[in-house]
């Protein structure tokens, strides 16, 4: 069990992603607009993720599992029509929202009818859930035109690969698992910008990955017991990755930015983890109590 | 009232009662305090591991006369399971293994049910985790009583086993086994 979960969270991610890389480095250029760098880049992490989510789900999956799946193969179309036509100022802003939307839809909408959600409280849902997506899409994006070489990747391979540390607090194994195959294949796209520094390789990855990330974490709270501050913290997790972007860190020694990658990528991590970690461990187990700290004190015996 | 509209009220009155006629057999309420479905796991292939679902609700008609006409619709609702670790509950709600909030029942409705010595096999769909597929579970007669209120009670209590694979349960590979033994004992109350 634990080599399969080697080779599906790690190697084999890891190995798909290598195998775009060297392509991307074959046929790709230097310069900022190459397209066939940011094709690569966006399908490196996404075909990880694939790969990851089918040995280890054993497939598709139904309800959530293949929904996550559903939302990186959509994720993944939209990156890769960026890479090679990106949108003009006007329709950036409509199709973030729609695909942001969509993929909150694919999320909640399985939960709605058995929840027994109002349309309002659906709809609620549904447009935190949806802004959350945008927001993180919008930061990512940011950061990753303005920030050169492989402190960004680094930044969000330690991102993705913490809040699955967080997320696995949220009593949803296998959200937390699946994070590993997108940060694996993130950890390779680093090892290329560090050969490759001038290669622009996730130029058009924001929508895949801050789809497929903010998708797990909703899920987690949504489908498993994340608590909504640790979502929150999450979501707000990728701001401080925008000081790479700065001048002074652009500027700064490769040791001086990747440093600061690592740590502007884990400290609100460590943020996010205090009220998941709160939780998690916080309750007392219902078997220390005895089986009657298990009772519902309002339940009838029913000697009737 | 004349020949006509006598036949007419005749005819009528014997198609209205004829229902009734073909309705045979008591039906019971499930009585949630005193039925219960506990299950067996087998962990790491080492030991069992057992727990309970806590709220089982349903009804249970029972034709003796007839008891191709029987009928058995059991809920359970999926979050009541308990397995004296409030951790491990958690886990099994969440989507890793039961899904308790998109899927919040496991149900059971038989489509056949068959007279055997000392109860009744029983057929039907077990919806569990969005996938519904046909199990025969063998139904042992407990005994019945009345309570001190008079009123009738009936139970029954029956094992079968499912695999989490066939209801797409992926869970903890290798952790837990693929077979789960059920356990489902139910209390019925004449309505």
């Amino acid at each position: 069990m634990l080599q399969t979960m080697i080779i599906w969270t790690a190697a084999a991610p890891a190995a798909i992603a290598a195998i775009v890389m060297a392509l991307a480095w074959r046929l790709g250029s230097d310069d900022a607009e190459d397209r066939t760098s940011a094709v690569a880049g966006a399908l490196a992490p996404g075909l990880a993720y694939v790969a990851g989510h089918i040995g280890l789900q054993g497939g598709p999956g139904i309800g959530i599992e293949g929904g996550l799946l559903t939302i990186c193969l959509g994720a993944g179309a939209i990156a890769l029509l960026l890479a090679l036509a990106p949108l003009s100022p006007r329709m950036a802003p409509l199709v973030r929202l729609l695909a942001s939307a969509g993929a909150a839809w694919v999320v909640l909408s399985p939960l709605a009818a058995p929840q027994q959600w109002s349309t309002g409280r659906y709809a609620a849902h549904l447009a935190l859930v949806t802004v959350a997506m945008m927001a993180v899409w919008l930061g990512f994006d940011r950061l990753l035109r303005r920030a050169r070489g492989p402190a960004a990747p680094l930044g969000l391979a330690v991102l993705v690969a913490g809040s699955s540390g967080v997320v696995v607090m949220g009593a949803l194994a296998f959200t937390a698992r699946l994070l590993g195959p997108l940060a694996a294949g993130l950890g390779v796209v680093f090892l290329a910008s560090w050969l490759l520094p001038a290669r622009p390789l996730l130029r058009a990855a924001a929508p895949l990955l801050s789809l497929v990330v903010v998708s797990h974490w909703a899920a987690a709270m949504f489908y498993g017991e994340l608590p909504p501050a640790s979502m929150i913290l999450l979501v707000l997790a990728p701001l401080p990755l925008l000081l790479l972007g700065t001048d002074a860190l652009q500027r700064a020694g490769r040791v001086a930015t990747l440093a600061a990658a690592l740590t502007l990528a884990a400290l609100p991590l460590v943020g996010a983890a205090v009220p998941a970690a709160m939780s998690y461990f916080g309750d007392t187990p219902a078997a220390e109590a005895g089986a009657a700290g298990a009772e519902d004190p309002d339940d009838d015996y029913g000697y009737d | 009232m004349n020949t006509r509209n006598l036949m007419t009220t005749l005819a009528l009155t014997f198609c209205l009662a004829a229902p009734g006629v073909a309705r045979a057999g008591d039906t019971y309420k499930v009585d949630p305090v005193h039925s219960t479905a506990v299950f067996k796991a087998l962990h790491f292939g080492a030991g069992y591991t057992y727990g309970l679902f806590r709220k089982v609700s349903g009804s249970l008609t029972v034709d003796e006369k007839k008891p191709g006409k029987s009928s058995v619709s059991i809920e359970i609702e999926t979050a009541s399971i308990y397995t004296a670790n409030k951790k491990r509950d958690q886990h099994l709600q969440a989507a890793d293994f039961l899904n308790a909030k998109q899927y919040p029942k496991i149900s059971f409705k038989s489509t056949k049910v068959k007279k055997m010595a000392g109860g009744a096999k029983v057929t039907g769909k077990l919806s569990l985790h969005g996938v519904t597929r046909t199990v025969t579970v063998p139904m042992k007669l407990v005994g019945k009583g009345k309570d001190p209120w008079g009123n009738k009670r009936i139970g029954f209590e029956g094992s079968f086993s499912v695999k989490l694979s066939d209801h797409k349960i992926k869970g903890a590979k290798g952790a837990v086994g693929d077979e789960i033994w059920l356990t489902i004992a139910v209390e019925g109350m004449k309505k």
